[in-house]
């Protein structure tokens, strides 16, 4: 219930703060689209439970360094595209899935297909591992090294 | 003061086609479907970001800056869950994979 008045709260501040309109109109499409989304977050019973396995405080130091990444990776696929076949090795393979909670595997499995060049295929492949498809033969070298992997772990409390 | 923040949007926008065009490109040369999604992510994180920060120097601080600040949050947080959508759907119709695919059609 208390997550569930949270999620209501942090909803109207947005609709607010983004439509900045007051007619009645407008606030009864507010409450209307709430309400909907509220009740679809309830019915599908994804409300969190209180506890957080994420650390709300290391993550802007992940998302810099993802950031990094990301523009890295970027100018790695920009110069592949550019220079044609010859500079792709499309690869498909197994990378291990550490330790992680469901919440640790959405950020880890995001951030791999954020970066270009690698897209996660298959999250609870059997075996605990990550199905990824990359460009480059590079990309799943960059992941085997497990440095991402390490990072989402030291987001975990 | 304002025509350098004028020509640094237009710069960060320049920057932002180019890699659009880059995105354009790598979709219709790369030879198949999960390739060509690698190229597609290009222009869904730095080219959105070019552009939007062409916008937010366009439009100065107010409730328009905010509003493109949470149109960039959600296309980093929707677009790579589209990607795997795409590719995991992709996988699942057994499309193969152009080169190196150790377990085609096993998964």
């Amino acid at each position: 219930m208390r997550s569930l008045l949270t999620l209501i709260t942090v909803l109207v501040v947005f609709w607010v703060s983004n439509s900045g309109m007051f007619k009645p109109l407008l606030l009864c499409l507010g409450v209307a689209s709430i309400a909907l989304t509220a009740w679809l977050t309830w019915r599908l019973g994804i409300l969190g439970g209180g506890k957080r396995p994420i650390s709300m405080v290391r993550l802007p130091r992940y998302f810099a360094w993802l950031a990094i990444q990301v523009v890295q990776s970027n100018i790695d696929v920009v110069r592949r595209v550019w220079t044609g076949r010859a500079a792709i090795s499309p690869t498909v393979a197994r990378v291990p899935l550490p330790a992680l909670s469901d919440a640790g595997k959405v950020i880890y499995a995001n951030s791999i297909t954020l970066t270009p060049g690698t897209v996660a295929m298959d999250v609870d492949a059997p075996g605990g591992t990550l199905l990824v498809h990359a460009l480059s033969r590079d990309g799943i070298a960059d992941l085997e090294s497990g440095e991402m992997a390490r990072r989402v772990q030291g987001l975990e409390r | 003061m304002d025509s350098v923040i004028a020509i640094a949007g237009g710069i960060f926008a320049v920057l932002g086609i180019v890699l659009i065009l880059t995105g354009g490109l790598g979709v219709m040369r790369l030879p198949d479907f999960y390739t060509r999604m690698h190229a597609a992510g290009v222009t869904e994180t730095l080219a959105a970001f070019f552009i939007v920060v062409a916008l937010m120097l366009e439009v100065g601080w107010g409730i328009g800056f905010f509003k493109l600040l949470f149109i960039m949050l959600f296309v980093l947080i929707t677009s790579p869950t589209a990607s795997h959508a795409l590719a995991k759907a992709a996988r699942h119709g057994r499309l193969r994979a152009h080169g190196d695919d150790p377990e085609a059609g096993s998964s």
